[in-house]
């Protein structure tokens, strides 16, 4: 029975993201006229320009991400939760907007306007986006170190020393994850380097793919993309295959918090709240301030052209979430208990193919005939989703997964329970918060997918982030701004009506069981 | 936490997938597929139009040029072998071009269309224009460089405007068939030259129109080429800004002519309901419409138009070959790839 | 009649390297065994290999004279073995309550009569009034006799014990050790247990089994351990 979900799932996950890619590979190598032209001068230098601009990111958003992540874990205690929450509001925006919204800032702050339309500006940008999302990386497994191993070296060493030999290395993997993930996000992110017109490599496959319509150029383009960041797999897959990635804590927290002197917390206080204002407050009140000058119209409109696709949008987003979810966890139960570890790079590879040409993909090997009912409904955003974000759901349950002790489950098989038992009664209660956020992350990213879903969404439906994005030419910049607003809260109140929801099923089911 | 619980989403699956299978085995006769570039802000409330008075169902795909159109060209390309499409409306001639030249389309004649004078249709039927845009310079009225105006558009590589003008990037949008006129006009040596003057002069490559509308109405920038679709739109929401026709007078170019444009797709699933989408949208009504809403010229004579919108009578057009300048455009294509990556 | 566990020249190694080298065990009913060793020495191992946990990778094991794992396979799985396993840390469900917990092995074998014996068993071990609790809401000795009730209720023959007293405190442990001691008559059963402290393994076992490093150097009753010849158990047995 497990050997055929096994089987059944790796089919349907192949059948769904990996076949139609390798199908769209492998038609562009039979169609392109010659790689002389991909491997030309100019398209190294831009791969080079590319490569070092998204080093570059990765190393600045994880430098940034570990210090919040050090102040968020080791200075603060009851409030963590609320700035995580707040530092992370950059990332339900389309980098696009946030784009935009950070060229208006410098254009109203009058000067800085040579800095943003330039490859730093990019780095700048980018960084603002990720490092969030490196702090979130970082700060998962900085809560799961123990207190013990850092109160013991302060007996011997002053803080700073503590944490350069002790902690940063014992954060080893987070950090890797971290860079990882910006570096294979940022080398496929074409809108940010668009808006700001910089060249990069991500451009230049987005000429090739809208101006000349030289498709098996773009792909075959693609895949150096993802041969780069293949081979920055295999240069740390040792630890990578075992990286956390993001996870969520099972056990309540255990974090070690040392005493530092007053001004220093202060200091650190301030800087988590400073980076705040940055990342996230700015660009809201650009966007605010932009969507509300000209009075509430722009509002208005705003939510009457969007209302009518938040159901639909959030109805497939929590379908998707759903299924995300079942893959993750079976993938999760491959790698974790079976101990299959292809299946990590399986999903990492996917993760890295650039969103256009996964759409592209996708149409060229469900566009047929007897395919037709999938392509032609709204299955084919069911498969996007998957095909993007099958690895995030992977890494949060695998992490959860990795956290349960083995006694507990040999306890249960000590008392006689069926395999089938163990896992609903023993195993998935146990991971129920990590496989909770892979559902709530899954079902964010959904609602923001544009760049696979923009080239498969079905004729006449329409979809929150798809919408924004057409709308968006020749709409006033204030309209823009408000249907991004909008959107943001959708997608916080979707969330708070999660956590609602969990913490009502949580009773629900305490009080069936107990009462 | 039971078995309950992994039963949903199966069920979930199970749901979607019929609800998919019925919707797409039984192919309603009535309705049609458009996929459009056209702003959707403007073009679905047409579609939602027809739909009302024909009772056919219209189901669409928005994309816009704005955003460089990556959807909409790119699936019909890709669809090819197993159309889904039946009718393509584009903002420009060039894109049915592309599509014409790849064999994806199919001739049909509208009755509609009758009165369109001859040049903005394809001789061999492919595609049929309608509501044109005409290229304009769009220039900041607040500036002091506003007291003397360029006429043509071989003005904007005069020392005067030195870094003073934008332009969108030529290989995506209207700006690349602009381009592609000016070569059909002028032979590709003069054209490369002018150009390269153009560059010499410092002239900044925004990211798309409304990009250079943006720029000019916050000042950034004095001046630069558009449509008069986002000219009309910057001036009605109250930018600082003003437009013209540039190269107007006798013995000078005149100025570039947009029209929309609408060809049926080949293998299309709903044909006849696709003729009857294309003969709406080539309806003297259509044209009034758009005109309205976003100041495009109507092609039929004596449609009547807002006050604001300028007449086509009253403007000297670029005389040109629309069909051979879009095919020009996807030869020159490289020559302004080099231009754009130029220093 | 059969002795109630025996391994044969059982060998085990993890990653080529030889943890059990050739055990020879014979365990009674109605005694406790204590299996000393230190870490690393191979005893939890040996523990594991007779619940079924592993499969040795030579040699082989019978419980009550019938054969239940041989040669890297396990022919009786650990639930039909008839035994009990307190694991070191516990590895209570920390998701269900005490009740839960204990009755858990009954409900999944679908027994008659759960609550009655889950209230039974709580009552002899003195934790009725937690049972509405969580693991997590109870302290260190609590915790241990839940863990112990939860092992007793299926009526197991035999208990393996591997060095459940670790994490408490000398009071508490003393009391424990009363109590699994008292477990020899009241359930009549036999226990194995594993531990690194050779006064705990004094004051409890009826026999004592010497581990290190993979083999067995020594076994006897206590009395007889004192009196051993052998280097490492004198070496061994004087460090405390």
């Amino acid at each position: 029975m497990k050997r055929f979900i096994y089987f059944l799932t790796t089919l349907l996950f192949l059948f769904i993201a990996v076949v139609p890619t390798l199908f769209t590979l492998f038609s562009s190598v039979i169609q392109l006229r010659g790689w002389g032209g991909i491997f030309s001068m100019t398209n190294l230098t831009l791969l080079g320009k590319s490569i070092a601009m998204s080093s570059v990111t990765a190393f600045l958003s994880t430098l940034i991400g570990l210090l919040l992540a050090l102040i968020l874990e080791r200075t603060f205690s009851e409030r963590k939760n609320w700035i995580k929450l707040l530092l992370i509001a950059p990332f339900f925006f389309s980098p696009y907007i946030l784009g935009v919204a950070w060229s208006d800032f410098f254009h109203m702050l009058g000067t800085g306007e040579r800095f943003i339309y330039s490859p730093w500006g990019v780095i700048f940008v980018w960084t603002m986006i990720f490092a969030p999302l490196s702090m979130l990386v970082i700060s998962s497994q900085l809560a799961n170190i123990g207190p013990n191993m850092e109160e013991s070296a302060l007996l011997c060493a002053p803080y700073q020393s503590v944490i350069i030999k002790i902690t940063i290395p014992l954060l080893r993997p987070a950090i890797l994850s971290s860079f990882v993930l910006v570096f294979i996000m940022t080398i496929s992110e074409f809108s940010v380097p668009a808006f700001l017109s910089v060249r990069v490599f991500s451009t230049e496959i987005f000429t090739q793919f809208s101006a000349f319509h030289n498709f098996s150029e773009a792909v075959a383009q693609g895949w150096i993309i993802i041969s780069v960041a293949i081979t920055l797999l295999f240069l740390e897959r040792s630890y990578l295959t075992d990286a956390p990635f993001i996870s969520v804590k099972t056990d309540a927290s255990k974090g070690a918090r040392p005493i530092i002197s007053r001004p220093i917390s202060t200091l650190f206080h301030g800087i988590a709240y400073g980076s705040i204002f940055w990342m996230s407050v700015i660009p809201v009140l650009v966007l605010v301030f932009q969507a509300f000058k000209g009075g509430l119209s722009a509002m208005n409109q705003a939510i009457h052209v969007l209302a009518p696709t938040m159901i639909n949008s959030l109805f497939y987003a929590a379908i998707g979430a759903l299924f995300l979810v079942l893959f993750g966890l079976v993938f999760a139960f491959m790698s974790e208990e079976d101990h299959l570890r292809w299946v990590n790079l399986v999903l990492l590879v996917t993760f890295s193919i650039p969103s256009m040409i996964f759409g592209m993909s996708l149409i060229y090997f469900f566009n047929r005939p007897f395919l037709t009912p999938i392509y032609s409904s709204l299955v084919i955003i069911i498969f996007a989703y998957i095909g993007r974000f099958t690895f995030i759901t992977g890494r949060l349950i695998a992490n959860s997964l990795k956290q349960i002790p083995t006694p507990i489950k040999e306890a249960a098989i000590m008392a006689g329970a069926p395999p089938w038992t163990i896992l609903f009664r023993i195993i998935i209660p146990l991971i129920a918060p990590g496989v909770f956020a892979a559902f709530l992350i899954a079902f964010i990213l959904n609602l923001g997918e544009l760049g696979t879903t923009i080239m498969v969404y079905p004729p006449g439906t329409s979809l929150m982030p798809i919408k924004v994005y057409t709308i968006m030419a020749n709409a006033p910049q204030s309209t823009t701004s408000a249907m991004t607003l909008v959107v943001l809260v959708v997608i916080l109140s979707s969330t708070g009506a999660l956590f609602l929801m969990r913490s009502i099923l949580a009773k629900y089911s305490e009080e069936r069981c107990c009462g | 936490m039971n078995k309950k619980f992994i039963l949903l989403p199966l069920v979930a699956l199970l749901v979607i997938l019929i609800h998919s299978f019925i919707t797409s085995c039984t192919k309603t006769p009535k309705e049609v597929v458009v996929y459009t570039t056209i702003d959707q802000i403007f073009s679905e409330p047409i579609l939602r139009d027809f739909e009302r008075e024909s009772g056919i169902k219209v189901k669409a795909v928005y994309d816009t040029e704005e955003t460089k159109s990556t959807g909409v060209l790119n699936r019909l390309i890709a669809e090819a072998k197993n159309p889904q499409c039946d009718v393509f409306w584009s903002g420009d001639p060039i894109r049915a071009v592309v599509l014409k030249q790849r064999g994806l389309t199919q001739p049909y004649v509208s009755e509609e269309a009758k009165d369109i004078p001859k040049w903005y249709k394809d001789p061999e039927h492919h595609w049929t224009g309608f509501s044109a845009r005409a290229r304009v310079l769009i220039y900041n009225t607040s500036l002091p460089e506003a007291s003397t105006l360029p006429k043509s558009i071989f003005d904007l590589s005069k020392p005067e405007l030195k870094y003073n003008v934008a332009i969108a990037n030529p290989l995506f949008g209207t700006t690349t068939f602009h381009m592609a006129a000016l070569f059909y006009v002028l032979g590709e040596d003069r054209a490369i030259d002018f150009l390269n003057r153009l560059k010499e002069n410092g002239i900044l490559i925004a990211s798309s129109n409304g990009d250079v509308k943006k720029k000019v109405a916050q000042g950034e920038i004095f001046c630069g080429l558009t449509d008069t679709d986002d000219a009309f739109t910057a001036k009605k929401q109250g930018a600082p800004v003003d437009y013209l026709f540039l190269d107007q007078n006798k013995g000078q170019i005149g100025t570039l002519i947009i029209p929309n444009v609408v060809t049926l797709i080949k293998g299309a699933p709903h044909p006849e309901n696709g003729k009857r989408l294309i003969d709406y949208l080539l309806s003297r009504e259509t044209e009034a419409k758009l005109a309205k809403s976003c100041a495009q010229m109507p092609l039929h004579k004596g449609v009547p138009t807002p006050e604001d919108v300028p007449s086509l009578d009253d403007i000297r057009p670029m005389k040109i070959d629309y069909d051979k300048t879009a095919r020009l455009m996807v030869e020159i294509q490289g020559v302004l790839k080099r231009w754009v990556e130029s220093e | 009649m059969d002795s109630a566990v025996r391994l044969d020249e059982v060998w085990k190694s993890y990653k080529n390297e030889a943890v059990l080298r050739g055990i020879d065990l014979e365990i009674e009913y109605g005694k406790i065994t204590t299996i000393l060793g230190t870490s690393g020495s191979g005893k939890t191992t040996v523990l594991r290999i007779i619940a079924g946990l592993e499969a040795p990778d030579r040699g082989s094991v019978s419980i009550n004279g019938k054969l239940v794992s041989r040669e890297g396979r396990i022919l009786v799985p650990p639930h039909r073995r008839s035994l009990g396993f307190i694991f070191q840390d516990l590895a209570l469900w920390p998701h269900m309550t005490v009740y839960k917990n204990i009755a858990f092995g009954l409900e999944v074998r679908h027994e008659k009569g759960i609550r009655q014996k889950v209230e039974e068993i709580a009552d002899f071990f003195g934790i009725k009034g937690h049972l509405k609790k969580y693991p997590g809401e109870l302290s260190g000795g609590q915790q241990q006799l839940v863990a112990l009730a939860r092992g007793l209720v299926l009526n197991p023959r035999l208990i393996l014990m591997d060095e459940p007293l670790s994490s408490l405190d000398v009071m508490k442990k003393a009391k424990i050790r009363q109590v699994i001691k008292g477990l020899i008559h009241k359930f009549s059963v036999g226990i194995i247990y594993v531990t690194h402290d050779h006064k705990e393994a004094f004051e409890l076992s009826d026999h004592i089994v010497v581990i290190n490093n993979g083999k067995i150097v020594e076994r006897g009753t206590p009395s007889q351990l004192r009196e051993s010849k052998d280097e490492f158990v004198k070496d061994f047995l004087s460090l405390y």
